[in-house]
């Protein structure tokens, strides 16, 4: 695995994307009134991404073998394109945007969170650097396909145990050590790759940055939205600090090569969008929901489900239903639902496979069969919330939130869409946990924190907006 | 919500800012009192302590490092009578054990205090003790490290801290490193308020260092606490919210800032630690891995056993990477150790499930990597066969190393 690594392509292997992305995601979003810097910025980054992983795909279709130099090539031409195309169509000046000088106290303020956040990515930056992969399912479930297909320049296939063993002798086929594992998602692994052929090695450290530039995005986005529902620049950045100095989030950047803070900065990003489209019916943020939404469900099996809830609000969102009439209706599907559960149902559709819906089974297609029964992890779900320090103090202000939202039901109705995903995204975490087989990974702690941790973008999200619309009612 | 009609939130003056501040802080401070107040005259620690010493009256029972008697390893005495620990027994582990013999009754001293010098955070310290009830098991509790100063641990959150104690001591697993650690002192403390002020923020403060765990769950202590951070600090603001709400006819700032600096600082608390912890660990990551190549720097690595031998197989024994090797181990699926040896070996095209060979899938020219020994497949030298379980398979032996046995096989089929 021991290659020479070029530090220039590592450089260009976060900046091309990156300026692809912003270039496109600025004459996007430069067709409406309402943008800012800050979602160019950080969208820029996850859209360069997104872009990347499609163009190595696209490039491996045409048989040639993977190189840095032809896909950077066609990075750049994208970003040429996405220049000319905002050149040529300027954006229109960001009307939404307050231009107000801020207050001595409020730029002190700002200068010390953003310290913070300074320090703590400058430490975690240092330790991505430094470190060799090091966490369990990095090595196990996403790294190896990365390896194996920067080894081969080509996306050679990965299947399953079975058929890797009745392969004929020329077959060039991989499995991984984890059964399922070779049915999941490449997004993960392609990111990686891109890091790798840029560098020219795949024992490098350098391909896992994109771990902590992916948390920065996040933090940008989260910036950029809440700024552009008129959130004060001190409350939006208090947002951005609580989400991005989590402890368990920083870990997923620190110990880069795990999935899930990409499924969370993903899902998160496409539910922001949602919730912006919603609120300014302006299209090019349908077009971020839908872009982010395809990435989450390129990164992991559990980001389809994420996708399909971002996807469900975007679609519920657009004949522009009163939103009381919008919750009745989610309170009559969550009755449908259970109705279903209850009568039981069994169909197969072709091509697609067996969708069962009942009290003791539940089938979905691709996703898997789960046997459904309940599984008291209560204490563990606790112990995990809201005692170790995992998520630092977040749940306790999420509990008061939900008390809020419930004394004043016209949050939900003023944030429909960022409760309502935050609401079915809990709900199906919750059950998923309590109901089928994985209730395990909740009591040994191994996996529900990962899940978790998807939510925590739309938490920081409804904790300010909350708070904001509190105070905007209270003045 | 229509955004265009939306009101942008004023910023409050610098004045109204300051005065907000003054009141979080005061009612941060008061909330703070008050639950301290509160914890000790009602922690349940305290109150069965109580109970257990009577109200009588114990002296704190100190001794010097060079008090304790090598088991294992080797230590020396300073100067100040401190134990230096000078080398380790390597066996299955690094480890270092030292006692001495002891006589009281556990619940007369529910907490020690530790200090121990040039500590690092790749060796773990652990008290240990037998009971004259059981006096054929030895007891132990971790004592994290929060730095060259005095710390003081909770004994008694461990059920087997009871009975009569007859022998005290400290367990060191891990690797030593220069300068080597010096125990100078322990203490046997009775119960006291301060004490266990002292051993929650050993608790809260205790560094600890990346794990396989890490990247699933954040204990941030012991995992059954004496106090849990995080409810600590959601108790601290929220009675502080409460404060400033019932404070807000007393005072003139604004409301909104005071109840999210009541908030914030809470939070920045737990951060803190959390920052050095972070902090501690990237020193830590810097001696182990700052400017070394990738090769070197997987030869720092904990578990370098695996590369160094996936390393030996790709360079001496196996041809150009992509071979198909069946890897057979005994332990469950998804092990640690038949992954790592997987990951190491890429690009190879490994299959890592069972623990004997499948003579139906096998094809001229598979290899087969026997990882450590399995039970019940054995290597043949005379007929050049590996068989188990009244199976056999030629095969030719490429390599034999302690931690596997590598085979081609190499007939047509």
């Amino acid at each position: 695995m021991s290659e020479t690594i070029s530090i220039p392509g590592a450089v260009i292997a976060i900046l091309l994307p990156w300026i692809m992305g912003s270039a496109w995601i600025y004459w996007l979003l430069g067709r409406t009134s309402r943008w800012n810097l800050w979602l160019v910025i950080g969208h820029g980054y996850l859209f360069g991404l997104f872009v990347t992983t499609g163009v190595i795909r696209a490039w491996s279709l045409t048989g040639l073998p993977l190189s840095f130099a032809g896909i950077a090539s066609c990075l750049s031409a994208i970003a040429l394109a996405g220049a000319v195309l905002a050149w040529r169509q300027p954006a229109q000046s960001n009307r939404g945007m307050s231009r107000a000088s801020l207050p001595l106290w409020e730029v002190l303020f700002c200068a010390v969170i953003l310290a913070l956040l300074l320090w703590r990515y400058s430490t975690m930056l240092q330790e991505v650097v430094l470190r060799p992969l090091f966490p369990w399912d990095a090595w196990m479930n996403w790294a190896p396909k990365a390896i194996v297909w920067f080894h081969y320049k080509e996306l050679v296939p990965y299947v399953s145990p079975e058929t890797w063993l009745n392969a004929p002798a020329d077959a060039l086929n991989y499995t991984l050590g984890a059964y399922k594992a070779w049915k999941y998602p490449d997004g993960v692994p392609l990111v990686m790759l891109w890091g790798m052929l840029a560098v020219g090695s795949s024992d490098s450290t350098l391909p896992n940055l994109p771990w902590i530039f992916i948390s920065i995005s996040l933090g940008l986005t989260l910036y950029g939205h809440l700024r552009l529902s008129a959130i004060p620049a001190y409350l939006a950045l208090s947002a951005v600090y609580l989400l991005l100095s989590m402890p368990f989030l920083n870990v997923h950047s620190a110990l880069a090569g795990y999935a899930d803070l990409w499924v969370a900065a993903t899902f998160g990003c496409a539910v922001f969008a949602v919730a912006e489209w919603d609120n300014s019916r302006r299209w090019p943020y349908a077009v971020l929901a839908i872009y982010c939404a395809l990435f989450c469900a390129e990164l992991k099996i559990p980001g389809l489900v994420m996708a399909m809830i971002a996807m469900g609000f975007l679609l519920l969102s657009l004949p522009n239903i009163r939103k009381q009439y919008l919750i009745a209706l989610a309170c009559l599907g969550g009755l449908a639902v259970i109705a279903v559960f209850l009568v039981g149902l069994d169909v197969t559709i072709p091509g697609l496979g067996r969708i069962a819906l009942g009290t003791s089974q539940i089938a979905v297609p691709y996703i898997g069969e789960f046997q459904i029964a309940w599984h008291s992890i209560t204490p563990a779900m606790l112990n995990t919330f809201f005692l170790m320090i995992n998520w630092n103090i977040l749940w306790y202000l999420v509990a008061v939130l939900f008390v809020f939202v419930i004394v004043k039901p016209r949050l939900l109705v003023e944030n429909f869409v960022i409760f309502g995903a935050l609401a079915c995204t809990l709900i199906f975490l919750l059950f998923v946990y309590y109901f089928t087989g994985r209730y395990k990974f909740a009591l040994d702690y191994t996996q529900v924190n990962r899940a978790m941790i998807y939510l925590t973008p739309i938490c920081a999200y409804a904790l300010a907006v909350t708070v904001a619309t509190r105070w905007r009612s209270s003045r | 919500m229509s955004s265009q009609a939306m009101p942008v939130a004023q910023s409050p003056g610098f004045p109204a800012f300051a005065r907000s501040a003054v009141q979080a802080a005061a009612c941060l401070l008061l909330s703070a009192i008050v639950l301290v107040l509160l914890y000790l005259l009602f922690a349940p620690e305290i109150l069965q302590q109580q109970e257990s010493t009577a109200g009588r009256e114990i002296r704190p029972w100190t001794f010097d490092g060079a008090d304790l008697i090598p088991r294992r390893g080797e230590g020396q005495k300073t100067r100040d009578d401190g134990l230096r620990i000078t080398q380790m027994e390597v066996d299955e582990d690094s480890r270092a054990i030292f006692t001495r013999p002891a006589g009281f009754k556990a619940e007369q001293f529910p907490y020690i205090e530790y200090t121990i010098r040039n500590r690092n955070p790749a060796s773990f310290y652990y008290f240990i003790w037998r009971t004259a009830e059981n006096p054929d098991t030895v007891y132990h509790v971790d004592l994290p490290y929060t730095g060259d100063r005095p710390t003081v641990r909770l004994l008694d959150a461990k059920d087997s801290w009871s009975g009569s104690i007859t022998e005290i001591g400290l367990d060191v697993y891990g690797e030593l490193r220069e300068p080597r650690p010096v125990v100078e002192q322990l203490t046997l403390l009775p119960t006291s308020r301060i004490n266990l002020l002292r051993a929650i923020w050993t608790e809260w403060a205790g560094q600890r260092s990346w794990n396989q765990r890490s990247a699933h769950h954040l204990i941030g202590g012991p995992y059954n606490p004496i106090l849990p951070r995080p409810l600590a600090m959601a108790a601290w603001a929220g009675l502080a919210v409460l404060l400033v709400l019932a404070s807000a006819r007393l005072a003139h700032g604004d409301r909104r800032i005071a109840i999210l600096l009541c908030c914030l600082v809470p939070w920045l608390f737990v951060d803190m630690l959390w920052q050095l912890n972070l902090s501690e660990q990237l020193d830590e990551t810097r001696t182990l891995f700052a400017g070394k190549t990738p090769h070197e720097k997987h030869m720092a690595e904990e578990d370098s056993e695996f590369y160094e031998y996936a390393q030996h197989l790709k360079e001496d024994v196996l041809p150009a990477p992509g071979a198909r090797i069946f890897l057979l181990n005994s332990a469950p699926l998804r092990s640690y150790r038949r992954l790592k040896a997987q990951y190491y070996l890429l690009p190879h095209n490994v299959y890592n499930f069972g623990k004997y060979p499948l003579p139906d899938s096998l094809k001229k020219g598979d290899y087969l990597l026997v990882l450590d020994r399995v039970p019940g497949l054995d290597y043949e030298p005379a007929t050049g066969t590996l068989q188990w379980q009244n199976h056999s398979l030629p095969v030719i032996l490429l390599d034999q190393e302690e931690m596997g046995s590598m085979f081609l096989y190499e007939v047509n089929r």
